[in-house]
C-alpha cells in the first residue's frame, strides 16, 4: 500500500460518445472523492489525438499524458477496440492502463478486450448509487493500491 | 381304304407331322399352359387333315361321312383352342376367363353335334377329286361362332397393339396376328360344303403358318417361367442401370435401363470400356476398383458421376460385385442408381439450413442490439433518477421523491421486459444441439441457484429419480429454473413452500412433474398462464413479466415436446413437462 502523500493526483482520460454518460461519470468520480484530473474525449480519434498530441490537441500542454484511461467501447468513428488495439501497440502508450467501461456484457467483447491487452474490465452498473461504487473501488485500486509506471526509466 | 388318292396325301403328310411335332413339344414344355395350349391346337388341326386324308382317299361313302365328321370335330374346337392360345400368349388370360370357357363349351356342343348327329355333316358329296361333306343345318350357325371367335380375336389383338407402349410387346402381338391371318386363310375350306366348285386347299395356309411360325416357335420355345427368361426379365425390368464388365473394364452386358439413362444404344456400350462412361478422371476409375475386390469384397453405394451421351452429368450411386470364383475374377457387376433427385434434395436441405442458421445469426444479432441500445435510455432513467434523489431529493416533498421512484420502477419493469424477451428469442436463436444431460444433475443445479431464496421463505425442494435424455443442456436448465422459481414465488401466505421434482419414462417419452403447495390456480387458466404476458395477478402482488412459462412452453416444443399444467386454487399446482428420450432421426 502506498504512502498516500505520496500519490500523486494522476489525469484520468475518459473516453465515451455519450455526452450524459460523461456526465455521471464527473459526477460519479466527484461524489467517491477520487480527486483527480478528469479530461474527456468523445471517441477514439480524438482519444488517438490526444494521446499523440496532434489534431486538436497539437497545443502544447493542451493534452497532458494520462495515468489512467477509462474506455468506452462502443463509439463513432473509431470505437474503443480500435483504439485500444492501437494504444497497446505503441511502445510509449501501452505502458498506460486501460480500464474498459462500457454497457456491454458479452463474453466476446470480454475476451476479445482482453486479447487486446486491456487492463480490466467493468460492466457500467445500471444504477447511479453502482457508477459511484465502482468509481470509487477503481480510485481506490489503480490510484491507490496499484503502483502506477513513471514516465521514463532513467 | 382304296389305295392312296395323291390328293389326300398332303393332308395325311401334314396330319402326321403335327401329331410328331405336338407330341415333341408336349414331352418338352408340357408345364408350359401357352405350349399345351399350342399342341392343343396343332392336335385338333392334325385330327382334322387326317379325317379329311382318310375321307379324301376311301370311296365308302360311309366311311367317308364317319372320317368327315371326325375331322369337323377337331374344327369346331379350333375357334376356341386359338382364341384360349392367344390370349394366353398375350397374358390377357385372367381377364378373359369367362369368354375362353364359353367358347370352349360351345365348341364342345358343335363337335357333339358334329359327331352323333347329322348337324353339321349333312351328307357326302362325291366329287372326282374324293368325297367332301355337305353343310347342314347346324353349319351356318357354327359358322357364325367361327366368325365371331375370329372376329374377337381380331379386335382384341389390334386393341392391345394399339394399347402397348411396348416396342417389343406390340411386334409380338402383330406377329401373333399375322400368323393367324394365314391359317383362317384355311376357312376357304368352308366353301366346298356350301357347293362352291373348288378343292380344299388348307393344308397350305397350315403349313405357310408352320414355317412362318418356326422361327418364333425356336426362339421362344414356348418356355414360360424358366430362369434365364426370368434372369432377362429382371435385367430389363429393374430400375437400376446395370453393366456387366469383363476382367479389363469393357462392358459386356447392359440392361434396358441403361440405355434410359444414359443415352447410348447397345451398339455404343458393348466392347466399350466401362471407364469412358465416367465424368471425371480421377485415380479410382472403375476398373481400377476391381482389382481391390478380391480383397474388399463387394462395393456399396459408391457416389460416381457418369456422362450421358448429351454430355450432360448423371451423378449415380454405384454397386459393384465381382464376377467369377475365388481364383480367377473374370469381371464384374456393376449397378448404377440415379441419384440426381436425391443430391438435387441434399442440396436444397443444405441451403435451407444455411438460410436458416443465416436467419437466426441475424436474429440474434438484432435482439441483442436492439434490447441493447433499449436499455440504455433506461439506464438513464434511472441514473438521473437516482442523481435527482440524492442531489436534490432535500427540495422535494414527499410526493416528489414517490413520483421519482415509480418512475424509476416503471424504468426497471421495462429493463426485466426487454431482457425476457431477449430470454424469449434466445430459445431459438441460441439453441444449442441435444446432447445427453443428467435432469437429476441439472435439477441439483437449479435447487442450489435457489438456496437463498429457499432458507429465507422456509421452503424445501424434494427431487426425486429423473432420466437421462437427449436436450439442449442450458434450456433444460432454464425450463427447470423457470419452474421452479414459479413454485417457490406462487407460495401461500404463512405456508412454507414445498416444491417437488421428479420424472418418469413411458413409451420413449420422458415426463418431468413439478408440484408444489403454493396459491395454485383455476383450472380454466390452464392454458392461458402459458401466453406471453399473461398473468393471473396484478402485478404488485407477484414480480414477473409473465414470460417465464411461456419460455418453459417454446423449450419444451423446440425439443419436440409439450407442457401441461394442473392446479386447484389454493392447494397447489402441478406442471408436467413430456419430452422425447431421444431425438434419434
Amino acid at each position: 500500500m502506498k504512502n498516500i502523500d505520496t500519490a500523486r493526483p494522476i489525469i484520468i482520460l475518459l473516453a465515451d460518445d455519450d455526452e450524459e454518460d460523461r456526465m455521471l461519470a464527473a459526477d460519479a468520480l466527484e461524489a467517491s472523492r477520487v480527486v483527480n484530473d478528469l479530461r474527456f474525449v468523445e471517441d477514439g480519434e480524438e482519444l488517438l489525438d490526444f494521446l499523440y498530441h496532434r489534431g486538436r490537441y497539437a497545443e502544447p500542454g493542451s493534452s497532458p499524458t494520462p495515468g489512467l484511461i477509462l474506455l468506452d467501447l462502443n463509439m463513432p468513428r473509431k470505437d474503443g477496440r480500435e483504439a485500444l488495439r492501437e494504444i497497446k501497440a505503441d511502445p510509449d502508450l501501452r505502458r498506460i492502463p486501460v480500464v474498459v467501461l462500457t454497457t456491454s456484457k458479452a463474453e466476446e467483447d470480454i475476451y476479445r478486450t482482453y486479447d487486446l491487452g486491456a487492463n480490466s474490465f467493468i460492466t457500467k452498473p445500471v444504477s447511479f448509487e453502482g457508477l459511484v461504487a465502482v468509481m470509487r473501488e477503481i480510485g481506490r485500486y489503480w490510484i491507490e493500491i496499484v503502483e502506477l509506471p513513471p514516465d521514463h526509466l532513467d | 381304304m382304296s389305295g392312296l388318292n395323291l390328293f389326300a396325301l398332303p393332308w395325311a403328310i401334314v396330319a402326321l407331322a403335327l401329331f410328331a411335332l405336338a407330341a415333341v413339344i408336349y414331352a418338352r414344355q408340357k408345364a408350359s399352359r401357352v405350349a399345351v395350349l399350342f399342341c392343343a391346337m396343332i392336335v385338333l388341326v392334325a385330327v382334322w387333315f387326317s379325317g379329311f386324308a382318310v375321307m379324301l382317299s376311301t370311296n365308302d361313302a360311309n366311311r367317308a361321312a364317319l372320317a368327315a365328321r371326325v375331322a369337323l370335330v377337331g374344327v369346331c374346337f379350333l375357334p376356341a383352342a386359338i382364341y384360349d392360345f392367344t390370349a394366353t400368349a398375350l397374358r390377357l388370360r385372367s381377364s378373359r376367363r369367362m369368354l375362353i370357357r364359353a367358347a370352349w363349351i360351345a365348341g364342345a356342343v358343335f363337335a357333339a353335334v358334329a359327331l352323333f348327329t347329322g348337324g353339321m355333316v349333312g351328307g357326302m358329296a362325291r366329287h372326282p377329286w374324293g368325297f367332301y361333306p355337305v353343310a347342314g343345318a347346324v353349319t351356318i350357325p357354327f359358322l357364325l361362332y367361327f366368325a365371331g371367335a375370329l372376329g374377337t380375336q381380331v379386335v382384341e389383338g389390334v386393341a392391345e397393339w394399339r394399347r402397348t407402349e411396348d416396342e417389343k410387346r406390340r411386334h409380338r402381338v402383330a406377329k401373333l396376328m399375322l400368323s393367324f391371318a394365314v391359317v383362317y386363310i384355311a376357312a376357304l375350306d368352308w366353301l366346298p360344303m356350301f357347293g362352291v366348285p373348288m378343292r380344299p386347299v388348307s393344308w397350305v395356309p397350315v403349313v405357310a403358318f408352320m414355317l412362318v411360325a418356326w422361327g418364333t416357335i425356336r426362339r421362344h420355345r414356348f418356355s414360360s417361367i424358366t430362369a434365364a427368361r426370368a434372369a432377362r426379365e429382371i435385367l430389363d425390368t429393374m430400375a437400376d442401370a446395370l453393366f456387366v464388365i469383363d476382367a479389363n473394364g469393357c462392358i459386356r452386358v447392359v440392361n434396358h435401363t441403361v440405355h434410359e439413362l444414359l443415352g447410348y444404344r447397345d451398339s455404343d456400350l458393348l466392347g466399350r470400356a466401362i471407364d469412358t462412361l465416367e465424368q471425371t478422371s480421377g485415380d479410382e476409375t472403375i476398373s481400377r476398383t476391381l482389382r481391390d475386390l478380391a480383397r474388399r469384397g463387394p462395393i456399396r453405394d459408391q457416389e460416381r458421376v457418369l456422362r450421358h451421351k448429351d454430355g450432360h452429368d448423371v451423378a449415380v450411386s454405384v454397386s459393384i460385385s465381382p464376377v467369377g470364383d475365388d481364383e480367377a475374377q473374370e469381371g464384374a457387376v456393376v449397378i448404377a442408381r440415379d441419384i440426381r433427385a436425391r443430391k438435387h434434395a441434399e442440396a436444397e436441405l443444405r441451403d435451407a439450413m444455411t438460410r436458416l442458421e443465416q436467419s437466426n445469426r441475424e436474429l440474434e444479432d438484432f435482439a441483442y442490439v436492439a434490447s441493447h441500445d433499449l436499455q440504455e435510455p433506461l439506464r438513464k432513467i434511472q441514473a438521473f433518477g437516482d442523481l435527482l434523489r440524492n442531489k436534490h431529493g432535500a427540495s422535494l416533498d414527499t410526493q416528489g421523491r414517490d413520483y421519482i421512484e415509480r418512475m424509476q420502477a416503471a424504468a426497471k419493469r421495462m429493463q426485466v421486459l426487454i431482457n425476457d424477451l431477449l430470454s424469449f428469442s434466445r430459445v431459438t436463436t441460441k439453441a444449442q444441439p441435444f446432447v445427453r444431460v443428467d435432469l437429476g444433475e441439472v435439477a441439483s443445479e437449479v435447487a442450489k441457484d435457489l438456496e437463498t431464496r429457499l432458507h429465507d421463505s422456509g421452503g424445501k425442494i424434494t427431487i426425486g429419480a429423473l432420466p437421462v435424455i437427449q436436450a439442449d443442456p442450458l434450456q433444460m436448465r432454464q425450463l427447470l429454473q423457470n419452474l421452479a422459481g414459479n413454485a417457490l414465488k406462487f407460495h401461500r401466505d404463512g405456508v412454507p413452500p414445498l416444491v417437488d421434482v421428479r420424472g418418469e419414462i413411458e413409451n420413449g417419452r420422458c415426463r418431468i412433474i413439478v408440484s408444489d403447495n403454493g396459491i395454485g390456480f383455476d383450472e380454466k387458466y390452464a392454458e392461458r398462464i402459458f401466453t406471453m404476458f399473461e398473468r393471473l395477478h396484478a402485478r404488485t402482488k407477484y414480480e414477473g413479466t409473465g414470460i417465464g412459462l411461456a419460455i418453459c412452453r417454446k423449450i419444451a416444443e423446440r425439443h419436440g415436446g409439450e407442457i401441461r399444467a394442473h392446479g386447484k386454487p389454493d392447494e397447489g399446482a402441478t406442471f408436467i413437462v413430456t419430452l422425447p428420450v431421444r431425438h434419434d432421426a
